[in-house]
């Protein structure tokens, strides 16, 4: 027996050192993403984080970008990924066929180190059990929109008539007040709404762009995770509570750089800039094609002697030495010559190879990267064990990115949390749960089970 | 509940959550949105700088364009609600100082370039000779171990190692081809993102220092901006990792409006219940016809990119007549995810940013003028977010923090 656990241990990744919440209970009801990030984060740093759900009610994130669903044999899920484990079993051996609940990539990914319960809080018996938790534990989140634990009678005011100094965080889209108070809110559209969406791609008369992916998904979490662990300081300070209103576009806010003050102080509205470095000069400074299909590099000179450096790498061609390119404001004003020669250099060389020779020579370069390259290329991210390896009860062992990056020498995170595995299946901890926390009997378990409570 | 406006403006003037917190923050235009995240949590926040001012009072854009260290917008965004101290961490004496203040400070952020303050004797070594309590928070580009450690690294750069820029850009021309690149995120990202990362770590260990099980003891972190950044592309990774698929990058679904402006749309969370609110909406300018197609109540239809090209073909045509702002409402109203898209500097006149507050004027004495920043990332109950002052002026609280240091008669 205690071979197993030695040999689980490095397998899945688990550093050594306490983790620096323990002993923190989060009842959780956050959702998809922008919320659930939040929770993951904590659990990453030890809170217990207790997920409800409930099956008819399913988190979509769940049946998303299933594993092991069709073609499932793909060459990914069969070689090395990551750090020290050489295969990667598409099913544990001996696990229940998975549901199609429980087999979701990105739920997985997004949630590990949380516990699982079922819990049907559209019914009167469901808040009861809810109630209940929330007596046992320091931190309630959801993400709802705003109203909707209000309609249940479990707003602040009543949380904290169950349990004094308890945290409570609520991540909606829009917040618990104003006129869009009610509003559905995603990444894509939060990334809108606090203006960060305007001011990336080419200029006008050009559409603007924006993320493909979710990036108002990736940073709440921070912010709300930041928010809980300073109330969490503050209770145990001062013996007090705290009710914390977070909208998912409001972290947002912060992230348009300079562009309120440049209205507020010149009056100059925003624009967009391409790729160029508009308030720190740069030239070139840019993202130019290699060769390969979709195969990009980014170069960026500051000054005189990355240029210089740039020079050397490219051979020193004849234009370089034009008065068109001789200072940096020169360089900047003809920035559209010159990223048309530099392009006619990268265009045929390969995008890795040409960045660890330009780094060699001092110039600031990087490959744009794909989420293929990261997993599979990327050497820095691999060293710094970026990606670690953890169970899932029916999916069998994947890699998982870590959702804290920082190093902590003494408590380092781990994103298998205190459960040391992935996300849970539905309903996977209703018995630690029920019974060990709750202290309910067997009996009263499946009577709630029978009633469609739990 | 709806009192926590009043409350949160009550609760000004009580504490942050980390108001016990002294952090002093050394380095350049990657360490300041880290220590403004902390400031506006209640932490008493010190940047040290070097005579000459921070690496960062050279980025602009410059309060009406004259360059100069106490005019740039950048260092006003990132650096208020701090203290500001020059040293010459050449000279010995201000060596001497610069531990001195470590003594009394809990959080150290050392964004100079890897080894610098190890090389002149301040480094983690010296300062846990001084203060066992220090939590020690390195930000580096690339972190202080792994092959591309001594890599250059800018905004530019991190967002295409991490791979943001692959995302971010317009839609391919045919399968695999683009005739535009990938773009960053303008503004500055992978700091924020960095730092949003390193202040999680930094609260983290600060809480733990509290814990019983610690012994009061500080330690040391990390943080790889290149390492936070490749975290930052929401599900692209574990997409990649379950189903072997590459994010494709491609425009926003974006519909325009009579005003020139945008919404954004997530038309693939649409249901089926909502098309009929969605045809009665449309009905009034004959275009509710194009969403009667029986296929669009079958759940797999629905969903599929020809539908949701479909939806959004005829959601412009309507907003042609529309206000971003008016199509916005309407389309919530019909349970259509959306938002408009607008530049920053247009959000204090919304109206539920100013339901929440979120904008504040902090004064900026010495021009004898206000100017408006966020004021807060969320909306707190008992301490509430600390708004300003504004960024302090090259060498401003000096004579008050040695003051300060001096032991007390």
């Amino acid at each position: 027996m205690s071979k197993t656990s030695s040999e689980r241990k490095p397998a899945l990744g688990r550093e050594m050192g306490p983790l620096p919440l323990k002993g923190v209970r989060i009842t959780d009801l956050t959702w998809a993403l922008a919320s659930a990030g939040n929770s993951t984060l904590l659990a990453s740093l030890g809170a217990e984080v207790i997920r409800i759900e409930w099956p008819e009610r399913m988190d979509f994130t769940r049946l998303s970008e299933t594993a092991g669903v069709g073609i499932s044999s793909r060459e990914v899920q069969r070689t090395p990924l990551g750090p020290g484990k050489k295969e990667i079993p598409y099913q544990k051996k001996g696990a229940p066929v998975p549901s199609l609940a429980n087999r979701s990539g990105v739920f997985n990914d997004r949630n590990p180190g949380k516990y699982g319960i079922t819990l049907n809080m559209s019914l009167a018996e469901g808040r009861e059990i809810f109630k209940r938790l929330v007596s046992t534990s320091d931190v309630v989140m959801d993400g709802f929109k705003a109203p909707v634990m209000g309609k249940w009678g479990l707003g602040y005011d009543d949380l904290r008539s169950i349990k004094e100094d308890i945290i409570y965080i609520q991540m909606s889209g829009y917040g618990n007040s104003g006129p869009c108070r009610d509003y559905g809110s995603l990444g894509p559209t939060a990334q809108a709404f606090s203006g960060l969406g305007y001011l990336h791609g080419l200029p006008e008369p050009h559409e603007p762009t924006s993320w493909s992916h979710s990036y108002m998904d990736t940073t709440p979490p921070f912010y709300g995770a930041l928010a809980v662990i300073g109330a969490l300081h503050h209770r145990n300070r001062t013996g007090r509570g705290q009710y914390i209103d977070q909208a998912q576009y409001e972290p947002g806010l912060f992230l348009s750089g300079t562009a309120l003050l440049d209205f507020s102080a010149n009056g100059r509205g925003s624009t967009r800039h391409g790729n160029r470095s508009p308030h720190l000069p740069a030239a070139p400074h840019g993202i130019y094609r290699c060769a390969g299909d979709d195969a990009w590099i980014a170069i960026a000179a500051f000054n005189d002697a990355e240029w210089w450096a740039l020079c050397a790498c490219m051979e020193n061609p004849e234009w370089t030495r034009e008065a068109l390119f001789a200072t940096l404001e020169a360089r900047i004003a003809n920035q559209d010559a010159l990223d048309t020669l530099v392009e006619y250099w990268t265009i045929a060389q390969d995008r890795y190879t040409l960045m660890y020779r330009l780094q060699e020579a001092g110039v600031p370069a990087g490959a744009v990267q794909s989420p293929e390259d990261k997993v599979r290329t990327d050497p820095h991210l691999k060293v710094r064990d970026f990606f670690v390896q953890l169970d899932h009860s029916e999916l069998g062992t994947w890699p998982f990115t870590r959702h804290l990056t920082p190093k902590l020498s003494a408590t380092p995170a781990h994103p298998g949390g205190p459960t040391h595995r992935g996300a849970p299946c539905i309903g996977e901890d209703n018995r630690y749960v029920y019974e060990q926390l709750l202290g309910m009997s067997a009996e009263e378990i499946r009577a709630y089970e029978d009633g469609g409570v739990i | 509940m709806a009192d926590i406006h009043a409350k949160s403006q009550a609760a000004r003037a009580t504490p942050g959550f980390f108001d016990d917190m002294r952090v002093m923050e050394v380095g350049g235009e990657s360490v300041d949105f880290c220590g403004m995240l902390l400031a506006g949590e209640g932490a008493d926040v010190i940047k040290v700088e070097p005579p000459e001012g921070s690496p960062s009072r050279r980025i602009g854009p410059f309060y009406e364009d004259r360059r100069d260290k106490d005019r740039s917008l950048f260092f006003w965004t990132y650096n208020r609600g701090k203290r500001g101290v020059t040293l010459d961490l050449d000279s010995a004496r201000d060596r001497q100082r610069y531990l001195d203040l470590v003594r009394t400070a809990d959080v150290i952020i050392d964004a100079q370039p890897a080894g610098h303050m190890n090389a002149i004797g301040l480094g983690y070594d010296a300062v846990k000779q001084v203060n066992t309590g220090t939590v020690y928070c390195s930000i580096t580009p690339f972190g202080l171990y792994g092959p591309w450690r001594d890599f250059k690294g800018s905004d530019l750069i991190h967002q295409a190692l991490g791979g943001s820029a692959y995302c971010i850009g317009y839609s391919q021309q045919s399968p695999g081809q683009w005739d535009t690149p990938p773009f960053m995120a303008q503004s500055w990202h992978s700091y924020a993102i960095a730092a949003e990362h390193a202040a999680v770590a930094i609260a983290a260990a600060f809480y733990w220092r509290h814990h019983p099980d610690s012994g009061g003891r500080g330690q040391f972190i990390d943080v790889s901006i290149h390492d936070a950044c490749a975290q930052a592309t929401e599900g692209t990774v574990p997409r990649y990792i379950y189903t072997g698929r590459n994010q494709v990058r491609s425009a926003p679904q974006q519909i325009r409006c009579a005003d020139g402006r945008f919404i954004a749309l997530v038309i693939t969370m649409l249901r089926i219940a909502n098309l009929v609110k969605l045809r009665e909406l449309l009905a009034p300018a004959g275009l509710d016809k194009e969403l009667e197609d029986p296929r669009l109540c079958q759940a797999d239809y629905i969903k599929t990119p020809e539908a949701t090209q479909r939806i959004a073909a005829t959601l412009g045509r309507w907003a042609e007549t529309k206000t971003a702002e008016e199509a916005f409402h309407a389309l919530q109203r019909c349970n259509v995810v959306c938002a408009p898209n607008r530049p920053p500097e247009e959000l204090p006149d919304d109206a539920q940013c100013r339901e929440r507050n979120n904008f504040v004027d902090i004064e900026h004495p010495e021009l004898g003028r206000h100017f408006t920043y966020v004021r807060h990332p969320s909306l707190r109950s008992e301490a509430s977010w600390r708004t300003g002052p504004r960024a302090p002026l090259l060498g401003e609280h000096d004579e008050e923090i040695w003051r300060q240091l001096q032991p007390k008669a």
